[in-house]
């Protein structure tokens, strides 16, 4: 059976469904804001597109030209050591290891169009961990196990040949 | 000098400096050291001032240490982010464990090696089909109150619990849907934290089967941390929401009990889940620790924004949870991200600071008892009486 076939089908699907997910969230949260808004004048959807009103804590400080840096924007939610420092880069896994098919994701704002991008956080998988400084604890959004897709602390090197945890990348999906 | 004089100065500052050779010279020679035999400590008579540190990724085994003076009594091997657990006497001490024939790759092995808890020898190795790989959460491994049994979550990425019968070593697999963590409560039960905001539990001694509160937390903008605070013996958890509320929940009947903000119980401003509000909130690793007779919980709290869950405490919130006040908010000298209590008449609190260090408190009048440096990113585990 093919694998890899099946695996980039489920692949397609999952971020359709992920980007169809968020659109209808997106949705409901403006017709809430329609119906609601002479009751609260400042939403959070309102706020993710306006640059006079503050911004989260991560948000504040978050620049996009090194992604070797805890506060490269798409590093929200990400927990481990960056594969950027380790001879991969930011949806690269370094030479050796497998890059994991399953992920957790978070919701990050790029400084410099004020979007919000669904990223998926990929392990990279099946050789000691690395050793670097570059190692970030994001934690905006970020969810306990019951929540297990936005949960940084699970080793997610689901369907990959081994579960030694290397590093972890930060691939943009899309905007929310 | 007179030589006489000279010889008999020499003679008696040799005696002085070579005390061996003044006794030989008397002929009183004392018998030679002993040879030696190499041999193997047992550890002292088991007490509730026994003290766990495990920690996560190349952390090594799990420091054994006497909470009195933190000296280090043993240490018991640890595989890949296990977990750990005494049984409720302290005769055995459980690691869950994950371990490859090839070290990195190879056939993968999920296991409960169990150890003598005196002699730190292993006993025995209980198979199991799967076990969560993750940051090590004590609420992902419980015992049962009478030693019984082990609860183990599993997360592949379905979520199931496993049932372990440490007598036979026979397991069942309990499915867990949308729900997580494995909390043991009295001799027969386990309680789980759900994704839609609810509580589950099972009753091992019926069916194998779910039954779930109704959604008390927003799970979504203000969930409960993982690490929640569990009385096996009454059967109850203390459970803390991101910006503080305190959630008392019966886990045999799956029931939310109370509900109040830690803020509210000192006075001050309530956190809410907000970005952009700062306000005290609790957060770091294990955020609090209850010390089930005095009914004390202590919390880790640091001024801060929502999501800063992670965020190391500054104070240390003393509450009593009979009277909904908070006692005392102690400031820590050096951010702490771990914080745990014996369950005795003469708790003490333990601290493991973010330096790596060990802080040893007691418990009730929070004074300074001992500390260990270097003892590294641990998580502290206590017996469960």
């Amino acid at each position: 059976m093919n694998w890899k076939l099946i695996d980039s089908a489920s692949e397609k699907l999952s971020r359709g469904l992920a980007k169809g997910t968020s659109r209808r969230s997106l949705l409901a949260k403006v017709g809430g804001a329609a119906s609601f808004a002479p009751f609260f004048p400042v939403l959070p959807v309102a706020r993710a597109q306006d640059a006079d009103v503050p911004l989260s804590n991560f948000a504040r400080t978050a620049q996009t030209k090194d992604d070797t840096q805890c506060n490269y924007w798409r590093y929200c939610a990400i927990d481990g050591a960056l594969c950027t420092c380790c001879g991969g880069g930011i949806h690269t896994c370094p030479p050796g290891t497998e890059a994991s098919p399953t992920s957790w994701v978070g919701t990050c704002r790029n400084p410099e169009d004020g979007r919000s991008y669904l990223i998926a956080y990929r392990d990279c998988c099946g050789a000691s961990m690395c050793q670097t400084d570059c190692h970030c604890d994001g934690t905006e959004r970020e969810m306990p196990a019951y929540r297990p897709m936005a949960d940084n602390e699970i080793i997610w090197c689901f369907g990959t040949k081994s579960m030694s945890y290397h590093c972890s990348t930060a691939a943009l999906v899309g905007p929310v | 000098m007179h030589i006489k004089t000279s010889l008999r100065l020499a003679s008696a500052l040799l005696a002085l400096a070579l005390p061996g050779a003044a006794i030989a010279a008397q002929g009183r020679l004392p018998p030679p050291l002993e040879e030696e035999v190499s041999d193997v400590a047992v550890m002292g008579a088991p007490g509730p001032h026994r003290l766990m540190l495990a920690g996560g990724f190349g952390s090594g085994g799990a420091q054994i240490r006497d909470g009195e003076d933190g000296k280090l009594l043993g240490t018991v091997s640890l595989g890949g982010l296990a977990n750990i657990a005494y049984s409720p006497d302290q005769s055995r001490i459980y690691v869950a464990e994950t371990i490859w024939t090839k070290g990195n790759r190879g056939t993968r092995q999920d296991m409960i090696s169990v150890y003598d808890g005196r002699t730190l020898n292993l006993q025995e190795e209980i198979s199991l089909p799967g076990r969560v790989f993750m940051v090590p959460r004590r609420t992902n491994f419980s015992i049962s109150t009478d030693g019984a049994r082990a609860y183990m979550y599993n997360f592949d990425p379905s979520a199931s619990v496993n049932v372990v019968d440490l007598a036979s070593g026979d397991v069942h697999v309990v499915d867990i849907p949308g729900c997580a963590h494995a909390m043991a409560w009295g001799r027969t039960g386990f309680a789980v934290i759900c994704g839609d905001g609810s509580i589950g539990s099972v009753d091992t001694a019926k069916a194998l089967e779910l039954t779930r509160s109704a959604a008390f937390f927003d799970a979504e903008n203000d969930p409960l941390f993982e690490e929640a605070a569990i009385d096996p013996q009454a059967g109850k958890g203390v459970f803390l929401s991101y910006t503080g509320i305190i959630h008392e929940v019966s886990l045999g009947d799956a029931e939310q009990l109370a509900a109040w903000p830690i803020q509210e119980a000192a006075g001050l401003e309530l956190a809410r889940p907000d970005d952009l509000q700062l306000a005290w909130r609790p957060g770091g690793g294990v955020v609090s620790a209850w010390h089930h007779a005095s009914n004390l919980l202590f919390v880790l709290m640091h001024p801060g924004e929502h999501w800063t869950q992670k965020e190391k405490g500054t104070q240390l919130w003393v509450v009593d949870l009979t009277t909904r006040e908070v006692v005392e908010r102690v400031p820590l000298k050096t951010p702490v991200t771990s914080v745990e209590v014996s369950q005795d008449a003469e708790p003490l609190l333990y601290l493991i600071t973010e330096d790596g260090g060990l802080e040893v408190l007691n418990a009730l009048d929070r004074s300074e008892k001992t500390s260990v440096s270097n003892v590294g990113s641990v998580v502290p585990v206590t017996p469960m009486p």
